[in-house]
């Protein structure tokens, strides 16, 4: 394993969880994403936005190499976590996304106990410490423990879709990665349950470097420190590409680009 | 209801009737499908039960002492009336194999109903006459065979399921076919269930999705379309003779014990593992492929590998569906007759098979050799053994049903 094991920050100027250089990905002959270059800042809150199919779930999964289950994906240029191309081939999948996890637009947990839903990450990684302590520090951090704690050995799928989900985040940081993914996680929830899960992310953007996708426009100006917006090339090849990149702030009241502004305005996308 | 005027036209009416009329036509199906299963269970039943007249070919009255009748007389005096009136060689037979001293009073008693007394079957009928001409079947018992006595009689029954082949009709049973059917089921399934698991669990998780893969999926469907008998002519050459010095346990024993043929139960329990194989991959590789994707993304997203997905998350999903192809393979090999009559299932065999390299013959065999027989009173043993193969079906089935909804549904 390649992968310092240290954790970030991990570039020379300690300031980015991860880098892309060039990065393009395929589905077969499809380019879907073409060219990307971003750097993520660490222990910061980064939104991916864009209109639907211009990548950013593509963007996302190239991170921590889901893309590599795909049949007939392949992926193109460089990607940088902890200072190692995360695309060499002596680099291990399996680590990598034990380092970056990764929470799904729907709420996946598993068929098992809400204790073992959190508790089987650590186990098949070979955690060695207190269980116990460790389920209920990720439920405490997931702001789901005072819910659950009662009910640990009640299935997963008994909760709340709401609830679900922040099972599904406890479930992720249960394995300690460095930088969580999440990919519309508050897309299927009530506007309640979206705040929730927006507050749970500012508090975990103090130990975590997070990447969130997502459609709602508040949710990316109220939450997030950085927003990448993504859309289609404009030559008609319909291959995503990032348009514009910066402080959320700045990209809320002045956007560079024409094109931002107005799909920031809800006049395109 | 007002009528709208924008171009559409009220058809409910006709949309309702012919809603009634495709109704109609499931439901006849349905009955259709029905009428055939009662038909199939009636007509089993009628020839499992009726009338039937025995003729003994000794009175068992002659055979009483002092006024004791025969059944409560002492071991020893059965056991020497047993030896007065049977041959010399048959005595020696059954002398031999359990002394006659060492026999239970009820053994020794059988002993002398089946070689002495011989009630002999004259006449039977069947259920349904036994029911409607009751008086007409004991006028004719009683001036056709004046010495015979009438019975309602019950093909099926604990002797006929404990007793071993027969050529007479009165103490034939289906032990030898019962153990026999169990033995190559068992063999059949230990090794076509973890094969075909395996094997689905390559195809749908591991393989590529290349044109050789795709060649293999579609022609392991092909495969379970093939007739049955075409995997008797493959089991005769591979298990039969082929594998002959494995398949009739020569080179485990070395003894000449064995029957030094290929046409054991080995044999028979892996040409049907051939035959259900496609059958328990097919349902093995749609119950993995019916396991949410979102479940596999959740176990990798957490840095699982993909045996630790497999194992933890996709075969605890899939389970259910496995174990319900796994019903149909069993339901399936239990009923086979035409290749393990390729292989060369035993006609006639008494000993009940004392393991692996036993020659064989099994209920479905059993069946049809007691169908081709011409005379009428087989009809009957074959369907009481037919009765004995739906039972048997039936609780092999519940159990696996057991299994799934202990083991599948544990979430
Ligand atoms: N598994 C796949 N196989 C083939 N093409 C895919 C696959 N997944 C995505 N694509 C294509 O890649 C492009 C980008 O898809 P992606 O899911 O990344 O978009 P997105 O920006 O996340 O959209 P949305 O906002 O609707 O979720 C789309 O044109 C899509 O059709
Ligand atoms: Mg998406």
């Amino acid at each position: 394993m390649a992968i310092a094991t240290e954790s970030p920050p991990t570039d020379a100027t300690g300031q980015y969880a991860i880098e892309t250089n060039s990065l393009s990905v395929y589905y077969n002959e499809f380019q879907a994403v073409r060219d990307v270059n971003l750097s993520i800042e660490t222990r910061r809150i980064t939104a991916i936005i864009g209109p639907s199919g211009c990548g950013k779930s593509t963007v996302l999964r190239a991170f921590n190499r889901m893309n590599d289950l795909v049949p007939g994906s392949s992926t193109q240029g460089e990607v940088f976590f902890a200072g190692q191309n995360i695309y060499e081939p002596d680099v291990d999948p399996v680590e990598v996304r034990r380092r970056i996890g990764m929470v799904f637009q729907k709420a996946n947990p598993f068929p098992k106990s809400i204790y073992d839903n959190v508790a089987w990450g650590a186990r098949i990684n070979g955690f060695r410490g207190d269980m116990d302590q460790l389920v209920e520090d990720s439920l405490r951090n997931a702001a789901l423990w005072e819910e659950v704690k009662d009910k640990l050995d009640q299935s997963g799928l008994s909760l709340s879709g709401g609830q679900q989900q922040r099972l599904c985040i406890a479930r992720a940081i249960a394995v300690r990665p460095d930088i969580i993914l999440m990919d519309e996680p508050a897309s299927a929830l009530d506007p309640i349950a979206t705040l929730r899960i927006e507050e749970l992310m500012r508090d975990l953007a103090q130990q975590y470097t997070i990447i969130i996708v997502t459609h709602n426009m508040q949710q990316a100006a109220r939450v997030s420190d950085f927003t990448a917006f993504f859309s289609l090339a404009e030559d008609g090849s319909r291959a995503g590409m990032l348009m514009e990149y910066g402080l959320t702030q700045k990209m809320f009241t002045n956007p560079e680009h024409k094109i931002t502004e107005e799909y920031i305005t809800g006049r395109f996308g | 209801m007002s009528h709208p005027a924008n171009g559409f036209q009220s058809n409910l009416p006709r949309r309702h009737r012919s809603g009634q009329a495709w109704l109609l036509l499931f439901q006849a199906a349905t009955l259709i499908g029905i009428l055939g299963l009662t038909a199939l269970m009636l007509n089993i039943l009628n020839s499992n039960f009726g009338y039937v007249v025995y003729v003994d070919k000794v009175n068992p009255q002659t055979l009483a002492v002092d006024g004791v009748p025969l059944e409560n007389l002492p071991s020893d005096t059965l056991a020497s009336i047993f030896r007065e009136n049977v041959s010399n060689g048959l005595f020696t037979r059954y002398d031999r194999e359990i002394p006659l001293t060492d026999r239970s009073q009820s053994s020794i008693y059988e002993l002398i109903l089946d070689f002495v007394i011989v009630p002999e079957v004259k006449q039977q009928w069947s259920l349904w006459e036994s029911l409607t001409r009751r008086a007409q079947i004991q006028s004719i018992a009683a001036t056709d065979y004046p010495e015979g006595y009438l019975v309602f009689e019950s093909w099926v029954d604990y002797d006929f399921i404990k007793s071993p082949q027969s050529s007479f009709v009165e103490i034939a049973g289906v032990r030898t076919a019962i153990l026999g059917s169990l033995w190559t089921i068992g063999i059949a399934i230990l090794f076509a269930f973890p094969v075909g698991v395996g094997a689905a669990i390559y195809l749908q998780e591991y393989a590529a999705d290349n044109w050789l893969n795709r060649v293999i999926r579609t022609n392991i469907n092909n495969l379970a379309g093939v007739p049955s008998i075409i995997y008797g002519i493959l089991g005769l050459a591979i298990f039969v003779r082929a594998l002959e010095p494995l398949t009739s346990g020569a080179i485990f024993s070395g003894s000449a014990e064995a029957t030094a043929s290929g046409r054991t139960i080995l044999s028979a329990g892996l040409t049907l593992a051939l035959l259900v194989l496609p059958l328990i991959i097919i349902n093995a590789q749609e119950a993995i492929k019916a396991v949410p994707n979102s479940l596999r993304n959740a176990s990798y997203g957490l840095g699982a590998t993909r045996w630790q997905t497999i194992w933890n998350h996709v075969l605890p999903g899939a389970l259910p569906g496995i174990l319900t192809g796994t019903i149909l393979a069993i339901s399936r090999a239990i009923g086979e007759t035409a290749p393990l009559v390729v292989i060369g299932a035993s006609t006639f065999i008494q000993a009940d098979p004392s393991g692996p390299f036993s020659k064989f013959t099994t209920l479905p065999i059993q069946i049809f050799q007691w169908t081709s027989r011409p005379q009428e009173v087989f009809r009957n043993l074959a369907a009481a053994a037919s009765l004995v193969l739906l039972a048997l079906l039936l609780t092999m089935n519940a159990t696996a049903i057991l299994l799934r909804n202990r083991y599948g549904n544990r979430n």
